[in-house]
């Protein structure tokens, strides 16, 4: 169970980090004084730091098993 | 250890989640309407604007009356004696093939700085830059000395390879420079068009004489021309280097007011597109009205909506104007419905097409720009515009 709820959170970490970029690629989030960047880069920073913090946690825990 | 590593991991997610959610456009529109804190903020029309007829504001007697009211705007705008000389322009052809020379200026970058970005366009054959001087050596009487005074404005010339012999002006509004709107101006580059974008009075690149204040520069005789001189002279410009078979303008925020106002002095304008930045005197908010566009002399000539029918008549000529339904700033919810009915009524009245004039209103996002629904819906009426359309307009 507890493989299976981290995987998913790996998994949605990826797609957050992702998505963003995807929006500001597509055209959504940007444009007149609200460049998407501060959005896009607020949510990929957000992901990006969770993601490492994450494999972190992974790493550590293997070394003290 | 890794229980908190994992829980501050938890706490970076929900932050890039949260920051998602906010801006992302489908989510963000949600965000808006739950949080307006009442419903005439983007969902019901305030009672109060429906309790005046918009045709009370409409005063066409006759058909003659066109002429009458877009003469007495000109003469307002540009003066009794006004002098357009396309010689006093400073070009700076193919600016993209130069080295950039950037620096500082209020609210990003500028054209030099830019052009070099731009260079690899698809279907670009070169930038230039106007200098088109708006007020030249006049002298006018500030803080008890008399001033002479200088003001020039650069606008941007985006040339195509390949050209469909179509041009489109491009004016951004308050708070931006028209480099925002470069990913619209690298599709219609693309799509063969050839673009003329202009940043309003005090914004992006300009020359002015030392010591004066832009705020007081209004203070000259027929102050409006500061707006409109510029899109006067680089159309002249246009249409002397080359003969386009059309001439449609684009505008966001104040960018928009340019446009409406525009469109009704200058008939070679075919079609109008404001986005998110005119509605009639009556219907607007208290961040809806900055000077420049209450000046009196200006509403005496003719109203807005009149202003509106004026831009939607003769031949060809028509106005499609965009609204942000959840705009954060302004010009938003469903009001430019309001008046669409009376204008097309008069227009019918003088015999022109109802369909001339329309209001699109964009409810993809909450932001106040022109978004890819409601650049999407401009070209394809452009499209429409340039199929049903004979012969050139010079």
């Amino acid at each position: 169970m507890k493989t299976i709820l981290g995987r998913l959170y790996l998994a949605l970490l990826i797609l957050l980090l992702l998505l963003p970029p995807f929006f500001w690629w597509r055209g959504g989030m940007w444009n007149h004084g609200e460049l998407p960047t501060h959005g896009m880069q607020n949510a990929t920073a957000g992901a990006g730091v969770a993601l490492l913090l994450y494999i972190l946690a992974k790493w550590l825990r293997s070394k003290q098993n | 250890m890794t229980r908190f590593l994992i829980s501050l991991s938890l706490l970076g997610m929900l932050y890039g989640l949260g920051n998602l959610v906010y801006y992302w456009d489908p989510t963000r529109v949600l965000i808006k309407k739950l949080t307006a804190k009442t419903t005439y903020r983007y969902e019901k029309i305030d009672p109060k604007y429906l309790e005046t007829d918009p045709k009370t504001f409409l005063n066409f007697p006759d058909q003659k009356e066109l002429t009458t009211k877009r003469k007495a705007l000109q003469q307002v705008v540009y003066g009794l004696s006004p002098q357009f000389d396309i010689t006093t322009i400073q070009v700076k052809k193919n600016l993209d093939k130069e080295k950039p020379d950037c620096y500082k200026i209020w609210l990003g970058t500028h054209l030099n700085c830019k052009a070099a970005e731009y260079k690899d366009w698809p279907n670009l054959a070169g930038i230039d830059r106007l200098g088109i001087p708006i007020v030249s050596n006049e002298q006018i009487p500030f803080e008890r000395k008399e001033l002479t005074i200088n003001y020039t404005a650069f606008v941007g010339y985006f040339r195509p390879q390949t050209s469909n012999g179509r041009l489109i002006l491009i004016h951004q509004g308050y708070a931006g420079v028209y480099h925002e709107q470069h990913r619209h101006i690298k599709n219609l580059i693309k799509l063969g068009y050839s673009v003329m974008a202009f940043n309003l009075y005090g914004y992006g690149l300009y020359e002015r004489s030392q010591g004066f204040p832009l705020g007081a520069l209004p203070a000259i005789p027929n102050p409006q021309r500061l707006f409109f001189n510029q899109v006067k002279l680089a159309l002249n410009y246009a249409l002397d280097q080359q003969a386009y078979k059309s001439v449609d303008m684009v505008g966001l925020s104040a960018g928009a007011w340019v446009t409406s106002v525009f469109a009704a002095l200058d008939t070679r304008i075919r079609a109008s597109y404001p986005v998110s930045g005119v509605f009639p005197v009556y219907l607007r908010e208290p961040n809806e009205k900055p000077a420049p566009q209450l000046y009196p002399p200006l509403l005496k000539a003719a109203s807005y909506l009149e202003m509106f029918v004026l831009a939607s008549s003769g031949k060809g000529r028509r106005q499609m104007q965009v609204f942000n339904r959840y705009d954060r700033c302004c010009y938003r919810n469903l009001k430019g419905k309001l008046y669409e009915g009376s204008v097309k009524e008069i227009l019918a009245q003088l015999g022109q097409s109802a369909d001339n004039f329309t209001v699109l209103i964009d409810e993809t996002h909450a932001r106040h720009k022109i978004s890819a629904y409601g650049m999407k819906a401009i070209l394809a009426d452009m499209t429409k515009n340039n199929l049903m359309e004979e012969g050139a307009v010079k």
